[in-house]
C-alpha cells in the first residue's frame, strides 16, 4: 500500500516569498528535502513535520493533512 | 568543560554545491567502478603471483571498501559536523537505504548466477566473491546516485 500526506508546503512557502532553499536553510535540511517533499515523492518523519510547521508558524495539520477516507 | 560554542548554520548555497558535487562524484564513482570491472573479466589470469596481480586485487578490495563505507555513512568525513548532519537528511538516507537494499538483491542475483554457472563451469572462489561485491556495491551506489539526481532537479 502506498501511503500519501497531502501538504500545502508549496502553497504556504511561495505566499511568504520563501524558496525552497529558505525554507531549507530555516529547518536545517537540504533544498533537495522540501522539493521531495512538496512533490509528495519523501513523506516526512514527525519531527521533520513538525520543524516545517514551526517555521511557517502554523499548526502542522494546516501544513500535512491525510487525504479523505485514509 | 564548557560546551563549544556553536558557528553560524552553514548557508544554503554552500549545501547546494556540495550536495551537488557529492551527486556528481557518486555517478563518476560508479560508473568507473563499473566499467573497471571489465577487466577482471579475464580474471582467470590474475592467479595472485605476479606483483600486479597483487596491486589490482589489492586495489579493487580497497576501492570497493571505500565505496561501502560511502553508501553506508554518506560520506563527508572531512567537512565539519553541521554541514555533514545537513547533507545527510532524512532523505539522503532513505535514499542510502534504497541504495543498500537494491545493492543487497543485486548481490543476492549474483549469487545465484555463480551458482548456476558452477553447475556448468569451474568457478573459483574469489570470481565468485567479485562477482558479488562488485553487484551489491555498484547497484547500491548507482541506485542511490540517481535517487539523489532525481531528488535535486530544481522546482523552485
Amino acid at each position: 500500500m502506498t501511503e500519501i500526506l497531502r501538504n500545502r508546503l508549496r502553497a504556504l512557502r511561495a505566499e511568504r516569498g520563501w524558496t525552497q532553499a529558505d525554507l531549507a536553510e530555516r529547518v536545517g535540511v537540504t533544498r533537495k528535502t522540501i522539493n521531495t517533499v512538496e512533490n509528495n515523492v519523501f513523506i516526512p518523519s514527525t519531527v521533520l513535520a513538525l520543524k516545517l510547521a514551526r517555521a511557517l508558524e502554523l499548526p502542522v495539520e494546516e501544513v500535512f493533512q491525510l487525504p479523505p477516507g485514509a | 568543560m564548557p560546551d563549544k560554542i556553536p558557528g553560524p548554520p552553514p548557508s544554503a548555497e554552500l549545501i547546494e554545491r556540495l550536495q551537488r558535487r557529492r551527486t556528481r562524484l557518486l555517478f563518476f564513482q560508479a560508473i568507473v567502478f563499473l566499467l573497471w570491472q571489465t577487466t577482471f573479466l579475464r580474471m582467470g589470469t590474475l592467479d595472485g603471483t605476479r606483483l600486479v596481480d597483487h596491486v589490482k586485487i589489492g586495489s579493487y578490495i580497497i576501492w570497493t571498501a571505500l565505496l561501502l563505507a560511502y553508501i553506508g555513512t554518506g560520506g563527508g568525513p572531512f567537512l565539519p559536523r553541521e554541514v555533514r548532519a545537513i547533507l545527510n537528511d532524512e532523505t539522503t538516507i532513505a535514499h542510502r537505504w534504497r541504495g543498500m537494499a537494491m545493492g543487497f538483491w543485486a548481490a543476492m542475483g549474483a549469487a545465484i548466477g555463480c551458482y548456476v554457472v558452477t553447475l556448468f563451469d569451474v568457478v573459483t572462489s574469489r570470481e565468485v566473491i567479485h562477482a558479488v561485491l562488485t553487484a551489491g556495491v555498484g547497484a547500491g551506489l548507482l541506485t542511490f546516485a540517481i535517487l539523489e539526481r532525481r531528488a535535486q532537479r530544481a522546482d523552485d
